[in-house]
């Protein structure tokens, strides 16, 4: 399309309905945002809805609109989102049995620091 | 001797990682969908060719055949490649196709289907992809079998004459 | 005349494979009178393996799209910087330039190392080792130089995301910092081999370790500014597998730095230190694996590719098992005890070394868990920056504590009067400045303010007890590197805090004339233009920022419209203030009268990059010191 024409779409086309993700108030906006930056794009490497502007992440963001505007609580909208994509599309990982590895282990290798060099100083007297 | 074998852990460590990254290079993404085995999700949504009817999940659930659901558009290059399986797949007994259109437009989706022929029995139009979110797809093509209204399979991608083959037909096979 | 060229790079590399294999036998031998055969052939690698990486660099300047290579990543209408950076800019120009890398810290090795003769020989022969190993990589499954049967005329690669300045340079310093660390793993495994890990072997590693940490942290802080620039959301760090791959021997390099301090000043923790040598090495090579075999999900991703993957997977397997099986035969007998008081600055060093360790296993553990889950127990999970900011939290308050501490620590004896006198004062100024402040601007939380607090002593502890005032004059201790750095990284903490707590944006939509509020910033949306370029057209959007109806700042976001190929890119509009940026990207949806537009106030974003250049002046510092009095 020349660009020309593009400017015409731009300034004489009429705009469609205006997309339910701008019509949030303050509050549900920053839940809006929230839930987006915790959302896993689809179709991108790694990115979140917030920070693509994929069609794919467009239409996932208007879908938790609606969602918080229906009324869903974050843990329903998140809990729907994994019923059909998996955990994979949270980005924060679970804590379940198949993490608990994942979230627990600093702990305890800053423990074993600990006793590491307390041992130490028992010897040195 | 405790000391020797801490000094032979890191090599231990490595030889683990090693292995677990071998298999991760061989290993092939499975479609790990926690919808399989699920039933399916409730949608009702417009015929693309006939504007009066509803596709619904009700259509899948009444018959006792295999019902093979294939996502698809028309701006969809791999969906175009995937066509004539997608012939060879409906003219199995005891198999339904039935196609969702994904984020299109009516005027292109019709045209695709004139150009290239209609293997689908129905074909529900889903402009906004909500309904394929119903189904937790990621993108087009993608194909689910549906067997008593519960999900048994999901292919991501178009299929292959080859993936037919091998892992497809086993499955009608299996389910019949 | 390409066939010639072909034949030429190749041929070059060959002379440098077959050059190697001589250093290593030579380093077998034991006789002194190699010395003059070892400088000789280092020199010969590095020359040879310049001209190779020389006739790359030439092919890609000329577009000869006789070599796949530049048909695959170059374009005749690619501006000339931008065609020499794509020579580079792909995996096998990258590997080429790893290989030249590792020859240039070679013969640097060989011409100005202070080591005795064995030593430096068998360190030579060591790095021979991965050169010739990463040769027979590349020239087996990588090569540069592979001509087409039916050269087309015109390439494939205008990717105009891939065309940035930053970008251009920040593989280059990067891979210097990582391959940098391979000379520090030659010496280890040389100093293993010779029994011979002592206060002089330390004195050697610590200025090239400096060297090659400074690089790192340059490559690090180059791909993160590029980031906060070019890619549009406002981030500068998104716990990414690619940029966790340069993190992780950045996390084990600095802890070497420190541990190496150790063993120079009181001959101990030999076997923790030959560890960490081997480790940071081997981090850069695994980071190389992840990122070039595509088992992992990233926005960096090279073109991936299995087999690939496979290589270099049992490339990197074969030189870790041999080194990690040498240490685990020699290690048990390299330690020397010593005794130290518990609050002593060799206990601080060691907390400090055990946190980082903590931190890197925090880090890689994230970055590998998702490939774990998948494989062993069939499952997906993503781990995304929630997990890491959780985790490491907790630690970076441990470890500032314990860097305000040690500096102000004898070795080996307790001094904790003099311990409080020097830190009472900065205590008390910091809790008072911040107390102060968070009172003002009150989104901050207990965990930040404490960190404040920290950071702040930190800074006033280090600057403090090392730029003095002496009649009349300005003094710098010989320790100004260190204070430089450590504030650095205090200054590093503050920032991100700030930044994080008080960034705000606004996600909306705007047509011409719009007024949208964010913070105590007004912008106006006042026009949008058009502008034919060179190889693209752009629209532009163009707002006046405005407070107390003065307008402070221009900013005018982009949306290009690339042909060859077909590209949208969208060029973000950032205005620089001393101590915020303000940040505008915009998206043109088809057919609408309207823009979507985002627009973020970010804070101190200045600091963190003068913080990253804090770090690495002090090191430089820490360098020149030494080498003024070595």
């Amino acid at each position: 399309m020349k660009s020309s024409q593009y400017i015409f779409h731009i300034l004489i086309a009429y705009s469609l309905l205006l997309s339910s993700v701008y019509a949030l108030n303050v509050d549900q906006e920053e839940r809006a945002n929230n839930l987006f930056k915790e959302t896993r794009c689809l179709v991108c490497e790694g990115q979140n809805i917030y920070e693509s502007n994929s069609n794919s992440a467009e239409d996932m963001k208007e879908l938790i609109s609606e969602m918080i505007i229906d009324g869903n609580s974050d843990n329903e909208i998140k809990s729907f989102l994994v019923s059909r994509y998996g955990d994979w599309i949270i980005m924060t990982p679970p804590i379940n049995q198949s993490t608990y590895f994942l979230w627990f282990s600093p702990i305890i290798i800053l423990l074993i620091g600990i006793v590491f060099i307390l041992r130490k100083f028992k010897k040195n007297g | 001797m405790i000391r020797k074998i801490l000094f032979y852990s890191p090599l231990s460590i490595i030889v683990l990682l090693g292995i677990l990254f071998y298999y991760s290079l061989n290993s092939e993404t499975k479609s790990n969908s926690p919808l399989i085995g699920k039933e399916i999700p409730e949608f009702s949504i417009e015929r693309l060719l006939n504007d009066n009817d509803q596709f619904t999940s009700k259509d899948l659930t009444s018959s006792e055949n295999i019902n093979f659901i294939n996502v698809w558009a028309s701006w969809c290059i791999p969906c175009r490649a995937e066509h004539n399986v997608l012939e060879l797949l409906s003219k199995i007994d005891n198999v339904d196709l039935y196609g969702i259109n994904h984020k299109d437009t009516k005027k292109n989706a019709t045209n695709f289907i004139n150009t290239l022929g209609n293997p689908f029995r129905e074909i529900g139009f889903d402009s906004d992809g909500r309904t394929s979110i119903e189904w937790g797809v990621f993108g087009v093509p993608e194909t689910f079998i549906v067997h008593r209204g519960k999900i048994i399979y999901k292919h991501i991608g178009p299929i292959h004459i080859s993936e037919l083959e091998d892992t497809i037909i086993p499955i009608i096979k299996d389910l019949n | 005349m390409s066939e010639l060229l072909s034949y030429l790079g190749i041929v070059s590399l060959c002379v440098c494979l077959l050059v190697s294999l001589a250093q290593i036998k030579i380093s077998y031998l034991k006789s002194n009178a190699n010395y003059i055969n070892y400088f000789n052939l280092s020199l010969i690698q590095f020359v040879s393996c310049l001209l190779s990486f020389l006739i790359l660099i030439y092919i890609f300047i000329t577009s000869d799209f006789n070599f796949s290579l530049v048909y695959q990543n170059s374009h005749t209408e690619k501006p000339m910087i931008y065609k020499l950076s794509g020579s580079w800019g792909n995996h096998e120009g990258s590997l080429l330039m790893w290989i030249l890398i590792l020859t240039i810290f070679n013969f640097m090795f060989a011409l100005m190392s202070k080591a005795n003769i064995r030593l430096t020989e068998i360190t030579v022969g060591v790095q021979s080792f991965l050169i010739l190993g990463f040769l027979l990589f590349l020239l087996f499954t990588s090569n540069p130089f592979s001509l087409l049967s039916e050269p087309p005329n015109e390439g494939l690669g205008l990717n105009p995301i891939l065309q940035d300045p930053f970008l251009a340079i920040h593989p280059p310093i990067l891979y210097l910092g990582y391959v940098g660390f391979s000379l520090i793993f030659s010496l280890a495994i040389a100093g293993l081999l010779l029994n011979h890990i002592d206060k002089n072997w330390a004195s050697i590693v610590k200025k090239w370790t400096l060297s090659a940490w400074i690089l790192l942290t340059a490559g690090i802080g180059l791909g993160s500014y590029w980031a906060y620039n070019e890619l549009g959301w406002g981030g500068y760090w998104f716990w990414d597998p690619v940029e966790n791959a340069s993190l992780m021997p950045w996390l084990a390099g600095t802890a070497l730095i420190h541990c190496v301090s150790i063993l120079e000043k009181r001959n101990t923790l030999q076997s923790w230190t030959v560890l960490l040598s081997i480790l940071t090495f081997a981090l850069s090579l695994i980071g190389t694996f992840l990122v070039r075999s595509g088992i992992l999900n990233s926005v960096h991703a090279f073109a991936s590719d299995p087999t690939r993957g496979l290589f270099i997977l049992a490339f990197l397997l074969i030189v870790l098992i041999a080194s990690l099986f040498i240490f685990a035969r020699k290690g048990p007998f390299l330690d020397k005890e010593i005794k130290y008081h518990l609050l002593s600055r060799e206990t601080g060093i060691l907390v400090n070394n055990w946190l980082f360790l903590t931190i890197l296993f925090i880090v890689f553990l994230g970055t590998v868990y998702p490939i774990f889950t998948d494989i062993v127990l069939n499952e997906n999970i993503t781990v995304g920056s929630k997990y890491y900011i959780f985790s490491i939290t907790p630690i970076i308050f441990l470890f500032i504590f314990a860097m305000i501490i040690t500096p102000f620590l004898n070795w080996s004896t307790n001094n904790y009067k003099i311990l409080i006198q020097k830190i009472y004062k900065p205590t008390l100024l910091s809790v008072i400045l911040i107390f102060s402040i968070s009172l003002y601007f009150d989104k901050l939380s207990i965990t930040e303010i404490s960190l404040l607090i920290l950071s702040s002593i930190l800074i006033m502890a280090n600057l403090n007890s090392n730029i003095l005032f002496k009649n009349n004059s300005l003094y710098l201790t010989s320790n100004i590197g260190r204070a430089l750095t450590h504030a650095g990284f205090a200054l590093l903490i503050i920032s991100i805090i700030a930044n994080a707590s008080y960034a705000k944006e606004k996600i909306t939509q705007a047509k011409v004339d719009d007024k949208i509020i964010v913070g105590n910033y007004d912008f106006i949306f006042s026009s949008i233009s058009q502008k034919k370029e060179k190889n693209y057209h752009k629209i532009i959007a163009n707002f006046e920022m405005q407070q107390h109806s003065g307008t402070l700042k221009k900013l005018s976001p982009e949306i290009r419209f690339y042909n060859n190929p077909p590209t949208i890119t969208s060029e973000t509009s950032i205005a620089r203030m001393l101590f915020k940026d303000i940040y505008i990207v915009m998206n043109v949806p088809e057919n609408q009268e309207f823009i979507n537009v985002r627009i973020h106030i970010k804070p101190f974003m200045n600091f963190i990059w003068v913080s990253i250049l804090m770090m690495m002046i002090g090191g430089l510092f820490s360098i020149s010191y030494r080498i003024k009095n070595s």
